[in-house]
């Protein structure tokens, strides 16, 4: 019995991630990430909901040293302590480093990075063979 | 008398919105050139502006002021739309640069001949 | 005699399924031969292969009509000035200090089983012959083959990128350069082919937010230039590895320079060991099969 439970809960599981990604690809990116129309706390929590999954299936964004869950992270500080900038912490070659940035603008991309790096992996399917030569690619 | 003072608005006005614009020139050219901006130059040459080694990826940049500003705006924004193994990144789209920052880029593409 | 006649049956037919599980990359190494050879041949093409070259450019500072073998120069089989400069530099090559401790490690270290390098690697000329595809495991590289070796004694694995592990392959790679030995990588099994077809999609999909497929800059862009830095080919890729890297001032993997990469495609660099990196290392590695093995050399 437990070994049935366990499958259908792993099984739920994998449906779950097919989920997130059939989900994001359907977002009108610009639209969801927009913080004027939708609000600060709207905006991160798509990041919040999506970035998991990019960075399980090996795509998450990252931009000058900072990888989009430092962007979630320190943006959602900012966010809860009203703070009008974020400062995102992230290491590089060991060391800490931080950037600041509009909070606006942290939360724009950070939405932007999470739901794009999943709707690529879509987009991606359909384009990659166009790229092979003796395949896609005529030269 | 009111002719002249109505003149003299629509210079001053013209005048400021002009130097709007100008500034809006200088952050979008600064985006064009700066590796960790826009980046532009890594793929992108520029007729009749000084550009600190171009790369060769991408066309030199000509005649976009015959551009229709919306055109200039949708390439930066989305260039996969036409090619889909474009190597020009999606720059608005994937989050790079913001709505005004493309709007400012393109001020200085209009200036491009 | 009976024994013969059956050894000799099984023989062709696991010959003949061996040459069908790798049809599919043999077909994509010719092809892409044929593409940079091509691309390559002649300045007249260029308006299709390099259609935002100055002329001045194409005219002075490009090599022409380059070959299959001369591929595995990179960038240098093409470029004019860069070549003259690598020339130079191979005069005092920097990784000779490296290939000198990769061979102290090969020849000294005695792992807590009693056992050494030596019991793992009998020969060490076997560069050219990794990645390999080991039932049960997988896709194992150069690196991974290492750390097998290291943990299956009771040591630690090494880092990936740089160190010791670059040190080893060094002394693995200057060994089977020096006894002209070939990439040699083999496909031979289903899983093993779909190893390879993963390590090919990886390869040309699209990634990061700069959108960039390893094709976008290493087949597409290969000869053009971001800012002033040349594209290598993806042909002749592996050879040259582990690469001295004038950037790093130091020896480095080919796991340290792919995740260079996915840095630069905007996209948080996969783990060296990973099943994605040794897939993909799997299939570029296939690409230059055939080609001398030309490591640890120096590149940008």
């Amino acid at each position: 019995m437990k070994k049935i439970v366990l499958a259908a809960v792993a099984f739920g599981v994998t449906l779950g991630s097919a989920n997130l990604l059939e989900e994001a690809v359907k977002l009108d990116v610009k639209k969801v990430c927009d913080v004027k129309t939708n609000g600060l706390e709207k905006v991160i929590g798509v990041a919040e909901k999506f970035n998991p999954e990019a960075i399980k299936l090996g795509v998450e964004f990252k931009r000058l040293g900072i990888r989009n869950r430092e962007y979630i992270k320190y943006t959602k500080e900012a966010i809860k302590k009203k703070q009008k900038e974020a400062v995102i912490k992230y290491k590089e070659k060991g060391k800490e480093k931080s950037q600041t940035f509009p909070t606006d603008y942290a939360a724009w991309r950070a939405c932007t990075f999470a739901i794009r790096a999943l709707q690529q992996v879509k987009e991606a399917e359909e384009t990659w063979r166009l790229a092979v030569p003796g395949d896609g690619f005529k030269f | 008398m009111k002719k002249f003072f109505l003149a003299a608005v629509v210079v001053a006005v013209a005048a400021t919105a002009s130097m709007a614009n100008e500034d809006l020139v200088k952050k979008g050219r600064k985006i064009f050139m700066t590796k960790k901006l826009g980046n532009c130059l890594a793929c992108h040459d520029v007729n009749g502006d000084k550009v600190d080694g171009p790369g060769s990826l991408g066309p030199k940049l000509q005649f976009l002021s015959a551009w229709p500003e919306q055109a200039l705006y949708d390439k930066i924004y989305d260039p996969y739309t036409t090619n889909p193994l474009s190597a020009m990144p999606p720059f608005g789209k994937n989050g790079v640069l913001s709505d005004e920052e493309i709007k400012a880029v393109v001020a200085y593409l209009k200036t491009i001949n | 005699m009976k024994k013969i006649v059956i050894a000799s049956v099984v023989g062709s037919i696991a010959f003949l399924n061996g040459a069908n599980f790798n049809e599919e990359a043999e077909k994509d190494r010719k092809a892409l031969i044929a593409y940079f050879e091509k691309k390559f041949a002649d300045k007249k093409n260029a308006a299709l292969y390099f259609p935002y070259t100055p002329k001045e450019e194409l005219e002075n500072n490009f090599r022409w009509g380059i070959k299959w073998e001369e591929f595995r120069l990179g960038s240098y089989a093409f470029n004019k000035t860069g070549r003259a400069q690598y020339e130079e530099m191979n005069e005092f090559p920097p990784y000779e200090d490296n290939i000198e401790a990769g061979k102290e490690l090969y020849e000294k270290t005695k792992f807590k089983s009693g056992k050494s390098f030596k019991d793992c690697f009998p020969d060490p000329a076997i560069a050219g012959d990794y990645p390999k595809y080991i039932k049960g495991k997988g896709v194992v590289t150069l690196g991974g083959a290492i750390n097998n070796c290291l943990v299956e004694n009771g040591e630690k694995p090494w880092n990936m990128n740089k160190g010791k592990m670059a040190d080893l392959q060094a002394y693995f790679a200057a060994t089977s350069r020096e006894k002209g030995k070939k990439i040699n990588i083999v496909i031979d099994s289903k899983e093993a082919a779909e190893a390879y077809a993963r390590g090919k999609k990886a390869y040309y999909s699209q990634r990061g937010y700069l959108k960039l497929s390893c094709a976008t800059c290493h087949v597409q862009g290969a000869g053009q230039r971001v800012r002033n830095e040349y594209m290598s080919p993806l042909l002749g890729h592996v050879t040259h590895f582990p690469v001295y890297r004038l950037k790093w001032e130091a020896l480095g993997t080919l796991e340290r320079r792919v995740k260079g990469c996915n840095k630069d495609q905007g996209e948080t660099p996969h783990k060296p060991g990973s099943q994605w990196m040794n897939e993909l290392a799997y299939f570029m590695a296939y690409m230059s099969n055939g080609l001398p093995v030309d490591g640890p050399d120096i590149r940008k």
